[in-house]
């Protein structure tokens, strides 16, 4: 024995030593020594002894490891007494020894793998008695022990807590659950109570815990946080288990949810106030503080069958909030603190209803409006200066509660909520704004005015737009002061912009561009938090109602129609009876114009395309809520303003499609700008669905004829603008419909030209862009009822793409554009058109098919080593249109084009596109859509044979996404080829698949997850032909028998337990038994085959 | 063209001189002929040139001693003013061509100058 720990620690030596001083050789061997020792059967003696003798950690090390899996691979055949033996011993080790961290746990993990398998048996004596013993030892035993004990029972809670991410000893997902039940229905809250009342001990001594009493402290207070996140059981299957741990775990913790039994412990007032009275005592030390804070945001989320009865909810909220009130009065948060108290306040309005919220002390409100006003200070100097994101976290958190709050319609009433959102509305836009007004850059660190100076990378409106919600939110429980804030300051930053643009006509006064661009910044905070007041920022294509705080405010005004229009319209500049929201609405348009003016007097170079793109995103949104609606809750002003048919409204969408395409002619070169302009007017485009007299259609049709006698504009943004052309003609109606169109007929005249010219002449990326326009067409087509005129139209275009592969086949760009225009236009229109222009579509698709095959067979059967996804690019996209036809196959016959696309891309899903991740996942998701349209099954067989090779190909891939998808193809498939018997040549092919797939998934060569969907294939292809799986099984077991027959009994067992009770109908409880009984064959068969 | 150069653009980005300034382009290009790296930053009000650039697939005929190469176009038409590429190209050009196979090579040619970029196997010879 003793020779054999020399070897160990020899061969350690060896594989710890430089690598100059050994051989690879030597090496080779150190490593082969550790693989015998991990394969060693019986080591416990063996174990036993490096751990007393040897000095080697890395040989104490390797024998803790080993003691483990040896431990749970031979647990079936060792005797109780020689398990329990080893158990004290290694207790007695720990306690004796007190070995370094890395060996403690591995060994406490050890004793813990032990607790739990033994307590199958003795149903959690032996758990209790330790349990005891462990209580003794931590009130009474020497430091050292006491940590001891604590850390075994973290390890021990460890091995319950877990489920889905067990570690695999050798059980089955129901044995799991089981335990786990059982643990927390006996242990859980034995353990909660016991800690407890030692923390209360440390508060009671008064003394702040240090060294080696704090590190004691701390792990008490992990073992009662873990206790309050524990998840417990719930009774669902393995998949939605998996689903749900995997939601909560990237949401953070989840809420205490605690059923009956613990009412006697938790609702004890006391013991709220205990809890608080421990942060109180620890949390000047950060490490401390961090779980005793965790523990009280997790009592602020008590639900569940513990606080169901009368109202106990109730009483539980009002001792929480009392005691948590006066912890607030009693310190001076630090910065982590705050944001524990930010999750406290969210939980709390989160777990508990309205009514009890709005009930709780004034100091409730209070105290949030402060510290909400401190976060927004503190996370407004963080944007500039540092990565760190503490303050950012808290305002949001705080944010999230007071979105509750302004939303609930049974909590606080409007005036209890209206001077707090008052408050916390004037801090935000004081910290936005520069001096005097603000207080942007005055203070040392403020971050603001570095913001300005660099460039930024995300876009402005998307970064804000979580936070400038619920601050428009809050500004619309006040909208008097609110509306009237943002208007005053409005009219005054947009007349110094004027005055300024005049000063800058003419000359470069660097002075004046200085001043310029802090108004610019200005304008530009006061324009997104006036947008997101009057209106809801919503996806495009939604239409949204005006907020109700805005209109009643809107009516309850009571202001005069006529001297609101006069105002609006700039025919008069007495404010005096003018509507509050038309005031603020005129002062924006009129920035637009101010804009427009300086944009037109030649001033775009000195105006900030940042603001442009405010401007049109404020101007979009407002038009999405406010122009044209038809509503009956608008009022007399706003109606009459904005209503449908409208004066207003047609004056407002010309004047805004005018500024849009003033910002689109001037200020082409900057994108931020010209994007959002072209989103502008897309959103008129669609909101003018009601009303087609051609006036409103001018300006949109001047720019059309702009746009087809040369734009010059960038392709993205020409791309946009054609989009917003098609929305138009489908909305339009008349002359302007057809004037409209002649965009497209303007576009294809050109695609005409460029392909006639000879190649040289016209560079290759207009060709790309002109193609990338018709994309932005067919993604601009919308209703039903116009997509055969708009389609027709584009056929002519669509027609040339195969001549255009023929002759560009050399140059990619092209090719992927043509493609993707093919695939667009299947999605967003084919499944509504008409047969006789489907058939078009499909020849043309043909063609295309042809043609490319003619270029690119052989593509992917050589794939370089250094191959880049980009190089396959286009294989992709006719994937994407393969599959985009197959979904329209109930609309119209795309079986042969299918076919053939299929016929081109079959040879090519070969082993070597496994190597290229998103390839391999498009070709995969194609068959498994072509299966679901039920595409696959009326291929010629020679056809359906690749398929079924190709779908052998991806059930070896590494990816578990590829090779679930292969599954499921099957199962579908499967399903499909079940009616036409087993010997129908389609049943065999894909039958030959069986074999393979139940040796990949009994060698566990088949990726974890992609399990459940292979039993599902398996039972699938066993239902075709029910001999299939007893037949494989007895090759199996032949196999075995001669190389090892030990094993034998064992497999046939295992294949008794899989087919325990199932029928093979492909009826539901079959199928769910028979993954039932395929986890226990799998957990059986695993245990004994795969440890070896 | 960058720097007097016809590159492939291969990185483009837009930066603004401050949250509120104008764009500036910033261009990244591979010289299409010899593969160096060009850079250049421009506003994004000013135009650039673009090279016309022509790529034909030419069959392998014949590569001569002194390292010309004998190609036939589409129509028949013979030219041996080609030079073979230098680098792994040139080199898997050479031993593809003496073990036989059928060769294609794409010529790219661009502002006077002209070369082969690509080599792929001729398949249309088997049909």
């Amino acid at each position: 024995m003793d020779n054999s720990i020399q070897t160990l620690e020899a061969a350690a030596q060896m594989l710890m030593a430089p690598p100059n001083l050994v051989t690879s050789e030597q090496r080779h061997h150190a490593e082969r020594v550790f693989m015998e020792l991990r394969s060693t059967k019986n080591p416990y003696q063996l174990c036993r002894e490096v751990l007393e003798k040897s000095s080697s950690d890395y040989v104490l090390f390797e024998a803790a490891g080993l003691l483990k899996t040896a431990l749970i691979r031979e647990w079936n055949l060792l005797n109780e007494n020689d398990i329990s033996s080893l158990r004290e011993y290694l207790l007695n080790y720990l306690m004796r020894k007190e070995p370094p961290l890395f060996l403690r746990e591995k060994l406490l993990q050890t004793i813990a793998v032990i607790i739990k398998r033994g307590s199958i048996n003795d149903t959690g004596r032996d758990r209790k008695a330790l349990l005891t013993e462990l209580e003794k030892i931590i009130l009474s035993s020497p430091i050292g022990q006491q940590k001891l004990a604590c850390a075994l029972i973290q390890a021990i809670m460890q091995e319950y807590a877990i489920t889905v991410k067990s570690s695999d000893v050798g059980l089955t997902w129901e044995v799991h659950i089981w335990l786990k039940k059982t643990f927390e229905a006996t242990d859980l809250k034995r353990i909660f109570r016991f800690t407890v009342g030692v923390l209360e001990q440390i508060v009671r001594s008064g003394v702040r815990p240090e060294g080696d009493n704090a590190i004691l402290t701390k792990q008490l207070l992990t073992i009662v946080e873990t206790i309050l996140c524990w998840s417990h059981v719930t009774l669902l299957s393995k998949r939605l288990t998996r689903t749900l741990e995997t939601i909560y775990e990237s949401d953070g913790p989840r809420a205490l949810r605690l059923n009956h039994n613990w009412r006697d412990t938790i609702m004890k007032p006391e013991l709220i106030a205990l809890f608080f009275e421990i942060h109180l005592h620890v949390r000047s030390n950060t490490d401390l503080a961090n779980p005793s804070l965790t523990c009280l945001v997790q009592l602020a989320s008590l639900t569940g069958v513990v606080v169901s009865m009368g109202n106990l909810k109730q009483q539980y909220f009002e001792n929480y909030v009392n005691h948590f009130m006066r912890m607030l009065s009693m310190i001076q948060p630090f910065d982590r603190e705050m944001l524990g108290i930010a999750d406290i306040y969210q939980r709390l309005v989160q777990f508990f209803t309205p009514p009890m919220i709005a009930a709780s002390p004034p100091a409730f409100l209070q105290n949030l409006t402060t510290y909400t006003c401190h976060c927004i200070r503190g996370s407004i100097i963080e944007e500039g200066i540092n990565d760190d994101t503490v303050w950012r976290e808290s305002f949001n958190k705080f944010l999230n509660t007071w979105c509750s709050l302004v939303h609930d319609s049974d909590g606080f009433t409007n005036d209890q909520l209206m001077t707090p959102c008052i408050e916390v509305f004037n801090t935000y836009l004081q910290c936005r704004l520069a001096p005097p007004d603000g207080t942007r850059g005055a203070e040392v660190n403020d971050g603001c005015n570095d913001d300005i100076k660099d460039d930024v990378q995300e876009d402005e409106r998307q970064l804000h737009s979580n936070v400038l919600m619920t601050i428009g939110a809050m500004a619309r429980k006040a909208p008097a002061h609110c509306c009237h804030v943002l208007y005053s300051l409005l009219t005054e930053r947009s007349k110094r912009l004027e005055s300024l643009l005049q000063l800058c006509m003419g000359k470069q006064d660097t002075s004046v561009g200085e001043q310029l661009i802090l108004l610019f910044e200005d304008l530009h905070w006061i324009l997104m938090i006036t947008g997101h007041t009057i209106a809801v920022d919503v996806l495009e294509g939604e239409t949204v109602m005006i907020p109700q705080e805005i209109l009643q405010y809107s009516v309850s005004e009571n202001a005069d129609v006529g001297a609101s229009l006069r105002y609006l319209v700039g025919e008069s500049t007495n404010t005096e009876n003018v509507d509050p929201i038309i005031k603020l609405i005129a002062e924006i348009l009129r920035t637009g114009e101010y804009e427009r003016a300086a944009l037109e007097a030649g001033l775009g170079y000195a105006f900030s395309p940042e603001l442009s793109a405010t401007l049109s995103w404020l101007l979009k949104i407002w038009a999405n809520s406010y122009v044209m609606q038809q509503s009956s809750e608008y009022g007399a002003v706003l109606e009459s303003a904005f209503g449908v048919g409208s004066q207003g409204s047609v004056w407002s969408i010309r004047r805004l499609t005018r500024r849009a395409s003033a910002v689109l002619r001037h200020m082409s070169s900057q994108p931020i700008a010209a994007t959002h302009a072209t989103l502008l007017l897309a959103t008129l485009a669609h909101n003018r669905r009601k009303e087609g007299t051609l006036d409103i259609w001018e300006e949109f049709l001047s720019l059309v004829a702009w746009e087809a006698a040369g734009s010059k504009l960038p392709g993205s943004v020409r791309k946009e603008l054609h989009r917003a052309f098609a929305i138009a003609a489908t909305y339009a109606e008349g002359e302007a419909r057809s004037r409209l169109l002649t965009s497209t007929v303007a576009l294809t005249e050109k695609l005409q030209n460029i392909l006639t010219m000879a190649s040289d002449t016209e560079p290759i990326y207009i060709l790309a862009d002109t193609l990338e326009c018709f994309i932005g067409i067919t993604e601009g087509v919308h209703e039903v009822g116009t997509v055969d005129e708009q389609f027709v139209m584009l056929i002519a275009a669509l027609d040339k793409i195969p001549g255009i592969l023929f002759k560009y086949h050399n140059y990619p760009n092209v090719v992927l554009s043509a493609l993707n225009l093919l695939t667009k236009s299947a999605k967003r229109m084919l499944h509504s058109v008409q047969q006789q222009n489907a058939i078009k579509f499909l020849e043309v698709c043909n063609t295309t098919f042809e043609v490319y095959m003619r270029w690119n067979s052989g593509k992917i059967s050589s794939i370089p080593q250094c191959a880049e996804e980009e190089a396959y690019e286009d294989v992709c996209a006719l994937m994407d249109l393969i599959c985009a036809i197959a979904s329209c196959g109930t609309e119209h016959p795309v079986g042969d084009t299918c076919a053939r696309g299929l016929r081109l891309l079959l040879p090519m899903i070969t082993q070597s596109l496994l190597a290229l991740p998103t390839l391999a996942h498009s070709a995969y998701r194609m068959l498994k859509n072509l299966d679901h349209h039920e595409l696959l099954t009326v291929l010629p067989v020679e056809l359906f044979n690749m398929v079924v090779t190709a779908l052998r190909v991806g059930l070896t891939a590494v990816s578990c996404d590829v090779s679930t998808l292969c599954c499921d193809t099957i199962v579908g498939i499967a399903n499909k080829v079940r009616t036409l018997g087993s010997d129908n040549p389609y049943a065999m092919s894909l039958l030959s698949l069986a074999e393979l797939l139940l040796m990949l998934i009994i060698k566990m060569e088949i990726p974890p997850d992609t399990i459940p969907s292979a039993g599902a294939a398996i039972y699938a292809l066993t239902c075709v032909k029910p001999a299939l799986l007893e037949g494989l099984a007895r090759q199996l077991i032949e196999a075995y028998t001669v190389n090892d027959p030990g094993n034998v009994p064992r497999l046939e067992e295992a294949f008794g337990i899989l087919t325990d009770g199932v029928l093979f109908d492909g009826m539901r409880t079959h199928k769910i038994r028979f993954q039932d009984n395929f986890d226990k064959f799998l957990a059986n068969v695993h245990g004994f085959l795969i440890v070896k | 063209m960058l720097k007097g150069r016809p590159c492939k653009i291969v990185e483009m980005s837009t930066s603004k001189t401050g949250k509120h300034g104008h764009a500036k382009v910033h261009l990244v290009g591979i010289d299409i002929f010899n593969g160096k790296k060009y850079e250049d930053i421009c506003p994004s009000t000013h135009n650039m040139d673009v090279p016309h650039v022509k790529r034909e697939d030419y069959q392998l005929t014949d590569i001569s001693d002194d390292g010309y190469l004998t190609l036939m176009a589409d129509n028949g038409d013979l030219r041996e003013d080609l030079k073979i590429p230098d680098g792994d190209l040139g080199t898997q050009l050479r031993s593809d061509f003496d073990s036989g196979k059928e060769l294609l090579c794409t010529v790219l040619k661009s502002c006077g100058e002209e070369c082969v970029i690509a080599v792929k196997a001729n398949t249309a010879l088997d049909k």
